[in-house]
């Protein structure tokens, strides 16, 4: 009768309407989770950043709010700054110092508190110590550790790296390894806990099975803890790569980017043409500094790559 | 803390009060420019640096207090900003809507604020009885290409500081004053203590610039855009035995940062005898190493007697886009007169006027026997040859970099005494070319 | 006895690492106790121990008032970031949607830019709105941090996407497989996030500064750079003891919350 096509097509009406219903749930679904962080980002960060690198482009008077277009003027004369290229240098070599130490200390002190030993929650407290203690403190602290009749100046003539008791932290050849190690120091417990996090979704009837089958610890650490801790490299290492371009309060508090420049950061650079109302340079110079840090950091993502890919949606 | 929220009283004019009657202590009309009928009112809000805590709160409550029963119709907010970021809040600030109105500032931050346009000419606002009643040389660091931004409020000179206790082991009685003789008394103290002796302070430059000026007593090391001290001999004497010094250890390594900072840990560590600063060098030592605080004392300037030697002022500014132009330079005028600078050097303790009045009173000839007070009573005989050795200039960050930089240099050996001021000289030159000035000092 | 033997090594390294991760807390700790007529070079241990420094840094610093304030940031930016950096951060570790890669690049660069930059803008944006001077406008920093949802998303990435896929079967929808399945999987790093949080909002300095012209909405870490920076010069012992009060939240918040690290177990229902 008349009542089959009728009840037919509302049954494909309504079919038609699941599915729009569930694309349209596809579609809108990941950006209502994004929302309140987008629209919070957003405002907050993302314009006033703009905003910012809207300046590198002019020669922009920040007290009186005006700049005229300059193009890339101010970029050629950074290019031309050999005090730029100098920072630059400190900040990759300072990367390259921090970067291994930063991965691997963290990873094994993750794993030594992650024992089911006596008194571990203890060591956690001891091992995150270094985070909380403030800079102004620890900067005293190392700086005499350093000083030229200091215990490390003596263990470096010792083990024959110096002729003289000598404070590494007024060599230009050895400030910037000086501060470097502040750094780690500092960040030992902070990247520890990540690792931490990461360690405890791994199950421990892989590492029963791998023991069953007479796999020694450095086994089990290279074919399953470390494969399965790929997110947590990718993020301490892209983590260490931002702090270490940022690095500031322990350069500042030990050498002030000292001695000749040794240890003058990018961002140091930038800090200083901004207090001395270069606004323009610091923003192009900021604006550099923001390409160089992601370029290392997709380079960084793309070597911890393949083990993501196996985990990822 | 320092903040007295009182309502407003919209109505009543105030009564009409002299801006003299702030300036000088006298009764006298003497403004000339400003409005006579100036009844004051609205809110004013004025920036400390790192003046906060006892004694000061008590000091800036009773100043307040005293303004506002001066101009009842004027609300007073006193806030304090730590003095490490305060070129950075004051920029930040500067650059929203809500200004403050009256800002403590040193004068390299304040030229580099007024060439922009951010400071609010003072030149007609201020009266010549106000403009005279300052020092002379502190008056001019608040002047920026021959108009008037700030006005000074406390300053500090070099003077120079020893632990009397080393300098008795050595048998050292007098205080050097040229570099040779620096160079036998650190010799001397080294020899008696093994531990080095003596630190010059380089800070970000700026000290070894005013050094280059003391020595060349009178004779201009910048004659109109050129350096021209490369064969000054005293200079190169001074560069000379700094090198001499720091490779015979009699300068402590540590030296290469050269902040006042460090200057003050090794002198508290005893790696340091003796340093020149400014008056508030002790602070730190008299927490932080008692003893050493106890045996410390001060003397004039490790300079010939006539030599001049560096100022160092802190201003007061008004920002251009201040809401309340009237009240903030009445304020600013009245923080910074004779009465009120007077109080606050009594209340730091440390510190001396900028205003000649308060200079003549007798506390600074008697102001008490702990090693802080006799420092002042050094730095108040040494106020006759301060001046502000080293005019703002635009390229000022270069001319201190560089000097930092090669002193340094040759500091560590780096370089020869002659060629590095022959170094110098060409930074300073290629400063000076892109920059445009032609000043002397 | 092999086994022993590698015990007391294991023990002897994780000791080691503790006296270069406690002494200088120590050494702090020990320079807050000093009384005034010891120097801080003056010996480790303070001959004379007194707790004057603590009350004296909390008066003179004016730690009451900041405790407050500080305290009522971190308290609300807490559970906020934790909810908005989870929620954003799946998306972006399980969902393949058009821009996917671009969100997810815009938001770690920001954390590239020095704050310096980007202050003033910011400042200008916080007056237009209205928040100069309130506790929120230092919570939008602290909220939805893009650390945050970064170490989110890379929890995410572990958990094993049988669990959600079964759900899906199921005919949950995203939001509940999101909220049952996929959260309670991540709560170590949850955990990892909340005390980052702390400290992150705890101990931040220069925005705080900027934003807040009375010093009556002043934050802690102002209260201690006050001290530091002190007209009088510094005064180490009174600088240990203000740290430490300051920064003793921060270590209880860690002791309570690092128990949820459980050792070596696994929260998950794999073989579920």
């Amino acid at each position: 009768m008349n009542k089959e096509p009728v009840a037919l097509a509302q049954v494909k009406a309504k079919t038609i309407q699941k599915e729009k219903r569930r694309l349209n749930a596809k579609y809108f679904t990941p950006w209502l989770f994004l929302l309140p962080s987008i629209v919070i980002l957003g405002v907050f960060l993302i314009i006033p950043i703009l905003e910012a690198f809207k300046w590198s482009f002019l020669d922009y008077k920040i007290i009186a709010d005006s700049g005229e277009f300059v193009g890339i003027e101010n970029f050629k004369e950074i290019f031309k700054d050999k005090d730029f290229w100098m920072s630059l240098l400190n900040t990759i070599l300072f990367l390259l110092i921090v970067l291994p130490l930063n991965v691997f200390l963290p990873m094994i002190l993750a794993v030594l508190v992650n024992q089911k030993i006596k008194g571990v929650a203890t060591f956690r407290i001891l091992y995150y110590l270094p985070v909380i203690t403030p800079m102004v403190v620890a900067a005293l602290i190392w700086k005499m550790l350093y000083s030229q009749n200091g215990i490390i100046s003596a263990l470096l003539v010792k083990i024959g790296i110096f002729d003289s008791p000598t404070n590494l932290l007024v060599q230009s050849s050895t400030a910037l390894i000086g501060v470097a190690m502040i750094t780690v120091w500092k960040g030992l417990g902070y990247y520890m806990i990540i690792y931490l996090a990461g360690l405890q979704s791994i199950p421990k009837d892989v590492y029963e099975s791998a023991s069953i089958d007479g796999a020694s610890t450095f086994q089990k650490f290279k074919s399953i803890t470390f494969p399965m801790l790929a997110p947590s490299v990718t993020l301490v290492s892209v983590m260490t790569i931002i702090a270490g371009m940022k690095v500031f309060e322990e350069i500042a508090l030990t050498t002030g980017g000292g001695p000749s420049g040794a240890t003058t950061t990018l961002v140091m650079y930038i800090y200083n043409k901004f207090m001395d109302l270069d606004v323009s340079i610091a923003s192009a110079a900021g604006l550099i500094l923001l390409i160089l840090s992601i370029g290392a950091s997709l380079l960084q993502m793309k070597m911890t790559s393949k083990n993501e890919d196996d985990l990822r949606a | 803390m320092k903040k007295n929220k009182k309502k407003l009283v919209v109505g009543t004019l105030a009564a009409v009060l002299s801006v003299s009657l702030m300036a000088c202590g006298n009764g006298k009309e003497s403004s000339s420019k400003t409005s006579g009928s100036a009844d004051i009112s609205g809110k004013v809000t004025l920036w400390t640096a790192s003046l906060s805590g006892e004694p000061f709160d008590t000091y800036f409550n009773k100043l307040e207090k005293r303004f506002e029963k001066l101009h009842p119709d004027v609300d007073v907010v006193i806030e304090d900003i730590p003095q490490n970021e305060m070129e950075q809040k004051v920029l930040t600030s500067l650059t929203g809507s809500n200004v403050p109105d009256v800002v403590n500032l040193n004068p390299h931050y304040m030229s580099n604020i007024a060439a922009q346009g951010g400071l609010l000419d003072l030149t007609d606002m201020i009266s010549d009885k106000t403009k005279k009643s300052f020092l002379e040389g502190p008056y001019e660091s608040g002047v920026y290409e021959d108009k008037l931004y700030a006005l000074p409020w406390y300053l500090t000179t070099t003077v120079s500081w020893y632990n009397s206790k080393k300098f008795q082991e050595a048998n050292i009685e007098k205080i050097p004053t040229s570099p040779q003789e620096i160079y036998n008394t650190a010799k001397a103290i080294t020899k008696a203590t093994g531990k080095p002796s003596y630190y010059p302070v380089i800070n970000d430059g700026n000290t070894i610039m005013e050094k280059m000026v003391s020595l060349s007593n009178g004779k201009p090391i910048v004659k109109e855009g050129k350096a021209v001290f490369a064969k000054n001999k005293d200079i190169l004497n001074y560069f000379k035995l700094n090198q001499k010094m720091y490779k015979e250890g009699m300068i402590p390594q540590e030296t290469a940062e050269g902040s006042l900072k460090t200057g003050q840990e090794l002198y508290m560590t005893g790696n340091t005898a003796f340093l020149e600063g400014g008056v508030t060098f002790l602070g730190p030592i008299e927490s932080g190493a008692p003893d050493i605080y106890k045996v410390s004392k001060a003397a004039q300037p490790l300079e010939e007697k006539n030599a001049p030697v560096n100022v160092a002022v802190m201003n007061f500014a008004v920002p251009a886009k201040t809401k309340n132009k009237e009240a903030a330079v009445a304020l600013a005028e009245f923080v910074t007169n004779a009465e009120n600078q007077l109080e606050f050097s009594k209340t730091a303790g440390t510190v001396l006027p900028a205003t000649k009045e308060s200079l003549k009173d007798d506390y600074f000839k008697n102001p008490g026997d702990s090693p802080k007070s006799l420092g002042m009573l050094q730095a108040s005989n040494s106020l006759e040859r301060a001046q502000v050795l080293i005019p703002p200039t635009e390229n000022s960050a270069e001319l201190r970099e560089s000097t930092k930089n090669i002193f340094v240099k040759n500091l560590q050996g780096k370089l020869t005494p002659e060629q590095a001021l022959k170094q110098l000289a060409l930074e300073w030159n290629k400063a000076f070319n892109k920059s445009g000035e032609k000043v002397t000092f | 006895m092999k086994k022993n033997s590698k015990k007391i090594w294991n023990y002897a390294l994780m000791l080691l690492i503790t006296v270069l991760t406690l002494g200088p807390f120590l050494i702090t700790l020990f320079m807050s106790l000093k009384s005034s007529g010891q120097g801080i070079y003056d010996g480790l241990l303070p001959t004379d121990p007194t707790l004057a420094n603590f009350f004296t840094a909390f008066k003179k610093a004016n730690l009451g008032t900041y405790f407050l304030n500080t305290i009522i940031v971190t308290a609300i930016a807490i559970p906020l970031n934790l909810l908005f950096c989870s929620l954003a951060a799946y998306p972006l570790a399980r969902m393949d949607f058009k821009g996917r890669s671009v969100v997810l690049a815009l938001i770690i660069s920001t954390m590239m830019v020095p704050f310096q930059l980007y202050m003033a803008p910011l400042f200008q944006l916080s007056g237009q709105l209205g928040l100069q001077n309130t506790h929120i406008g230092l919570i939008i920093m602290q909220v939805s941090t893009a650390f945050g949802i970064f170490l989110m998303r890379q929890a995410y990435l572990r958990i094993p996407k049988e669990l959600e896929e079964s759900a899906y079967l199921d005919g949950a929808n995203k939001f509940k497989v999101w909220y049952m399945v996929a959260l309670p999987l991540v709560k170590p790093t949850l955990v990892t996030l909340a005390i980052f949080t702390f400290m992150g909002t705890w101990g931040d300095y220069l925005w705080p500064l900027l934003n807040t012209t009375e010093s009556n909405m002043y934050t802690l870490s102002i209260g201690l750079a006050q001290l530091s920076q002190n007209f009088d010069g510094s005064n180490l012992k009174l600088i240990s003891a203000a740290s430490i009060l300051t920064t003793i939240p921060t270590l209880l918040i860690f002791i309570w919350l690092q128990k949820y690290f459980i050792s070596g177990a696994t929260d998950g229902a794999v073989k579920g």
